[in-house]
């Protein structure tokens, strides 16, 4: 699929934008490494294998690279500024989106640096598989989760058009991100159970996947076709309800 | 040759009706909400030519925003017929979209932290317009809005008149045949305000770009359009041009005279006495009831005139009047 020029100025003026806001960045880098290094801590007193920091390391890498679109799109409802984007000859959501693939990938190289600078400096040693296809493969995933969760986002940015306040949204798929996509802990350490609740999200597409390929062993083609799936469904969703807005736009004004 | 043409357009909005009472009343209406429709747009018609500069105006509430979302395709009509550029904007919303521009005075196009260039380069993408195209239009636009200096600016750096000024040369870059102006003056100082409204003008001329504006601001109005088409409560109440809006509707005027005699007393049908002082006298005249024509010929009777003067209400106080239904139908 090739994408129309207009779409591809929208990411290269959301990574400039970005680029203009370091100070964000900074703050954004600060956070990661705080995080990375707590969990450091916690891991050494359990005497858990270093591999734990790696896999860590990389799910803060993809969550904290990807931007905020829900909150973007919520403002966009409530304000009535979505009227002015509607009035262009493109798809508001997929500026939105565009927007937001170009703010994570600059969150995404210089959160990179950072997972592979700190990683290597409080292991100091590399993950067990090292091969350079490995890595390259794992960052294509780990770009991967970040599309994945910004639809995810994308998504609950488009309920503000029946729920005025999205945060607490927000802090659920925080949480469910946290639960079910393995956050700091993989998934192979839940119960059966946990393990089979956790496969019927889209979560662990999101983390688990990359992180674990990274680190571990996972089933390449399930994986991927999984996360191939939830795009799929995720992008149908989005479609409807989006369809269902304008309906609803239309019917109650904004 | 018609740009917009509304006939008998209607348009309802249904909203649920908040539920007050007990817990189960709540939840019931929770599941089971009662709706009440509110008329917003009442049956309304009219036609723009091209190249006219129409206000569009009426108090809040009015059915103003509702009619302009309906002729930008963004909502859908409840009833009658819309046909903007002979395009039915519910349908051809897409097309439109490279025919049309808005400029909402209380919102920004311009991308806060970066140079107003990127925003009008990105712009010049999403309309799809040629490179050597767009080179030529930002060059004329920048030149005549003066802001060649600005376009390297960030625009978190620009005053609000100069942001203004921006924002109209991004409304403005694709050539828009109909241009949405939605109060583009608000919060600006008179200087920048006189400027905005003489370059919006000068470039409607110039392009031959219909305009609708909608703006409180009477003298946005009075310096740019020609013609106004007020609505109240979704009902259309005055279309006229501008200079019948100023001598058809205009009920009362008044007329100050300064006299050789020391001492006027008047009374007559139809006048009030404003003020009163020696050698000065202003009075008000109800045009229903007396002409400014015989008030005047009486006073040449009486008294030796040394000056006098006849004021009009201004363009605000007109609209006011209408917008009471203060006026005889």
């Amino acid at each position: 699929m090739i994408l129309p020029n207009k779409y591809k100025a929208i990411i290269s003026m959301a990574i400039r934008q970005q680029l203009v806001q370091w100070s964000q960045l900074v703050g954004r880098i600060i956070l990661y490494g705080v995080i990375v290094y707590l969990f450091y801590q916690v891991f050494q007193s359990v005497k858990a294998e270093p591999n734990r920091v790696w896999y860590l390391a990389i799910t803060e890498w993809v969550i904290l690279s990807t931007s905020s679109v829900a909150f973007q799109i919520s403002r966009d409802i409530q304000s009535g500024q979505i009227v002015y984007f509607m009035l262009r000859p493109m798809h508001y959501l997929v500026f939105r989106f565009c927007e937001c693939m170009g703010t994570s990938l600059v969150r995404f190289i210089l959160l990179g640096f950072c997972c592979f600078l700190l990683g290597f400096f409080l292991i100091g040693a590399m993950p067990e598989k090292t091969y350079l296809w490995t890595w390259i493969t794992g960052i294509l995933f780990s770009i991967l989760g970040v599309l994945l969760y910004s639809l995810i986002l994308v998504l609950i940015g488009l309920l503000s058009f029946w729920i005025k306040e999205i945060q607490v949204l927000v802090y659920l798929n925080l949480t469910a991100t946290f639960c079910f996509g393995g956050l700091i802990v993989p998934l192979d350490f839940y119960s059966d159970f946990l393990k089979k609740i956790s496969f019927c999200t889209p979560y662990p597409w999101i983390l688990w996947w990359p992180a674990q390929w990274l680190t571990d062993t996972v089933n390449l083609s399930h994986a991927f076709l999984g996360w191939s799936f939830w795009m799929f469904f995720l992008v149908i969703c989005i479609g409807i309800l989006y369809e269902k807005c304008l309906k609803f736009f239309v019917v109650e004004g904004g | 040759m018609n740009t917009i043409v509304v006939q008998n357009l209607v348009k309802h909005f249904s909203t649920a009706l908040k539920a007050n009472g007990s817990f189960y009343q709540r939840i019931k209406n929770y599941i089971s909400p009662r709706h009440y429709t509110v008329v917003a747009v009442d049956n309304i018609s009219f036609t723009l030519k091209a190249g006219e500069r129409v206000a569009f105006i009426g108090p809040n509430g009015a059915g103003k925003s509702t009619t302009i979302k309906i002729l930008t395709g963004i909502m859908q009509p409840t009833a009658g017929y819309v046909e903007v550029l002979n395009q039915k904007p519910n349908i051809h919303r897409k097309q439109l979209t490279y025919q049309i521009g808005a400029v909402f005075g209380q919102r920004s196009q311009l991308w806060y932290h970066l140079p107003v260039q990127e925003t009008l380069a990105l712009l010049g993408a999403i309309y799809d317009i040629p490179s050597v195209e767009y080179q030529k239009r930002l060059g004329d636009l920048t030149e005549k809005f003066n802001i060649v200096p600005l376009l390297n600016k960030p625009v978190r750096q620009l005053s609000l008149g100069e942001r203004m000024r921006c924002e109209i040369v991004a409304s403005f870059l694709h050539k828009p045949s109909v241009l949405f102006l939605d109060e583009p003056t608000i919060g600006l100082d008179i200087t920048a305000k006189t400027i905005i409204r003489d370059l919006i003008k000068e470039q409607s001329e110039q392009q031959g770009t219909t305009l609708l504006l909608t703006s409180h601001d009477t003298d946005d109005i009075e310096k740019v359009c020609d013609r106004v088409i007020i609505i109240d409560k979704g009902k259309l109440i005055l279309d006229d041009s501008l200079n019948n809006l100023k001598t058809n509707y205009i009920r009362k005027k008044v007329v100050s005279v300064v006299t050789e005699e020391e001492f006027i007393t008047w009374d007559r049908v139809g006048t009030t006495v404003l003020m009163r002082s020696p050698h000065h006298l202003k009075i008000e005249i109800d045009l229903t009831k007396n002409t400014t024509e015989k008030v005047i010929a009486e006073f040449l009777e009486t008294y030796t005139l040394k000056d006098l003067t006849i004021e009009g209400p201004s363009l605000e106080t007109i609209i006011q009047t209408l917008y009471r239904h203060d006026i005889t139908q």
